[in-house]
């Protein structure tokens, strides 16, 4: 980074910018209720007392972190971070940004990394650079020789200490994807190794079928609704992951790598934009459901969008044709993540759903009520059925 | 009586030795495309109880080699817990991240979701 674009920057963001708010944690001892419940007391500056259920949900997102738990009025406190980091190199003009301002990084070896949406807010003004990513299609960026670290300085700061002793955590995990050769194992053991050296009883969970847990898809079966069986899908940043359950438990389970980023990346390079402009385009302005074809980020988007959904449609009906699937009942579709977020995006997968010929019948295709939770409100779920099951 | 041996006359009968060539020829091994030898050879050692060892297995005149078998997770696991060495003098200007959200669910679906998935394993 040249030096006057430093002090241009700099002279930005002096004396901007809020210090982030933090929550202190007193010392949290579980109690039980008159309904034989285990709570556990947390004092934090928005509320005097919060008394969480234990059982902790993450869903560690290429583009997101999402920590869910769940307080004993049902309520879902959700905690997020964006995982995205803008790297500096060590120099006094540096050091002096980050003295000056309040954005909020990590050192590590011999660069600082601004992290979260500090990252893209940095490389927007200063319009150099590209923010880097410690994950990559779902799982450890492999380029990025820090990631680990990195990762793990974020999600500690994202997640914090275990409520009760021997906490349970479920983190959530992709499927294999149809279209690389990625195997995910040893991404799930360096977070179940952690997670563990944090404090927790950590486990794995399918990003799509936390969905399933969340949003609880229905099956019209010989006019019975069976719950907890039907298709979901999270459209995440790096993949979008697809589950068929039953009952509750998994059936079929796959992912792709062609997601939220790669849509991204497709319109940065066709209309010559930066990936963080797409990316503030995308967030900010795209309506699926009425595009500006005027604006070619917008107009490009739209395109690569149809292609993402018809890409879904088109994996959906090969898989459960090899796996020679039979579902004789009528079944939900329930989508969710952040890459789905964008007003119309549904109907449009509703629509290619319609014009395809599935080897099964789809009655309806549905939008979660919270898309950008759904993962980490189902991984809290399935963690505290771990947590129940434990305690019994 | 004398014995003659007859003896052709000079210029008749006279016959060239035909030397045949002597052609080398590939002994016919017969191979049939559809035989997989690995089935083959595990088939014939599971029939009489053989136990082949694992790691290293050979079979001749082939060139399938048996899939390795060697369970490498305890290496995984090594390698998965030396990741989270820290390497060098971090720091971070942060204690805790994030922003905050909150989102309400009916609570009676949310436990009878418990409920169901408390009874089903892994």
């Amino acid at each position: 980074m040249s030096d006057d674009i430093l002090d241009e920057v700099l002279e930005d963001v002096a004396g901007n910018g809020e210090a982030p708010k933090k929550e202190s944690n007193e010392e949290a001892q579980p109690v039980q209720d008159s309904q034989n419940q285990t709570t556990v007391k947390i004092a934090n500056e928005e509320d005097e007392a919060v008394e969480y259920l234990p059982g902790c949900g993450v869903d560690i997102g290429t583009s997101n972190i999402v920590v869910a738990r769940r307080t004993k009025d049902g309520t879902f406190v959700n905690r997020f971070h964006r995982n995205m980091l803008y790297p500096l190199d060590i120099s006094e003009e540096a050091m002096d940004l980050l003295e000056k301002s309040s954005y909020l990084y990590v050192k590590v070896g011999k660069k600082y990394f601004v992290v979260g949406e500090d990252a893209l807010t940095l490389v927007n003004a200063i319009g150099k650079g590209e923010v880097v990513r410690p994950m990559q299609d779902g799982i450890l960026n492999p380029s990025l020789q820090e990631s680990t670290e990195l990762l793990f300085y974020i999600i500690k700061a994202v997640v914090g200490d275990p409520k009760v002793e021997g906490e349970s955590l479920r983190f959530s995990v992709p499927a294999d994807p149809v279209d690389s050769p990625i195997n995910n194992k040893f991404h799930e053991m360096i977070l179940q190794n952690f997670f563990e050296r944090m404090g927790y009883d950590a486990k794995p969970v399918n990003e799509a079928m936390c969905i399933t847990y969340d949003c609880n898809p229905i099956m019209k079966e010989d006019e019975e609704e069976v719950p907890l069986s039907g298709i979901t899908c999270s459209c995440g940043g790096g993949m979008w992951n697809l589950a068929l359950a039953y009952k509750g438990l998994s059936i079929v389970e796959f992912s792709c790598t062609k997601s939220g980023d790669y849509l991204d990346e497709q319109v940065a390079t066709m209309t010559g934009f930066k990936k963080s402009k797409v990316i503030k385009v995308k967030e900010k302005k795209l309506d699926l459901g009425n595009v500006d074809m005027s604006d070619r980020i917008q107009a490009a988007l739209s395109v690569y969008s149809d292609e993402m959904v018809e890409r879904m449609v088109h994996h959906i009906s090969q898989q459960f044709k090899d796996l020679n699937s039979e579902l004789d009942g009528e079944v939900e579709i329930v989508v969710a993540g952040g890459t789905s977020m964008a007003p119309g995006f549904c109907d449009r997968l509703s629509k290619a759903i319609e014009s395809s010929e599935l080897p099964f019948n789809v009655y309806r295709v549905r939008h979660s009520d919270t898309p950008f939770y759904s993962v980490s409100q189902g991984a809290c779920i399935r963690a505290q059925a771990d947590y129940s099951k434990k305690s019994k | 009586m004398p014995h003659y041996i007859k003896r052709p006359e000079p210029g008749r009968f006279t016959r060239e030795k035909v030397i045949e060539k002597v052609v080398e020829k590939e002994p016919k091994e017969e191979k049939s495309e559809s035989l997989d030898i690995n089935v083959l050879a595990n088939a014939v050692a599971q029939a009489i109880n053989l136990n082949l060892p694992q790691q290293t297995t050979h079979i001749i005149h082939s060139d399938g080699t048996l899939p390795d078998t060697f369970d490498d997770s305890k290496t995984m696991d090594r390698l998965a817990d030396q990741m989270l060495v820290e390497r060098g003098n971090n720091e971070a200007n942060f204690g805790n991240l994030g922003n905050v959200e909150k989102t309400k669910k009916d609570q009676k679906d949310v436990d009878n979701t418990i409920d169901l998935l408390t009874k089903l394993n892994d």
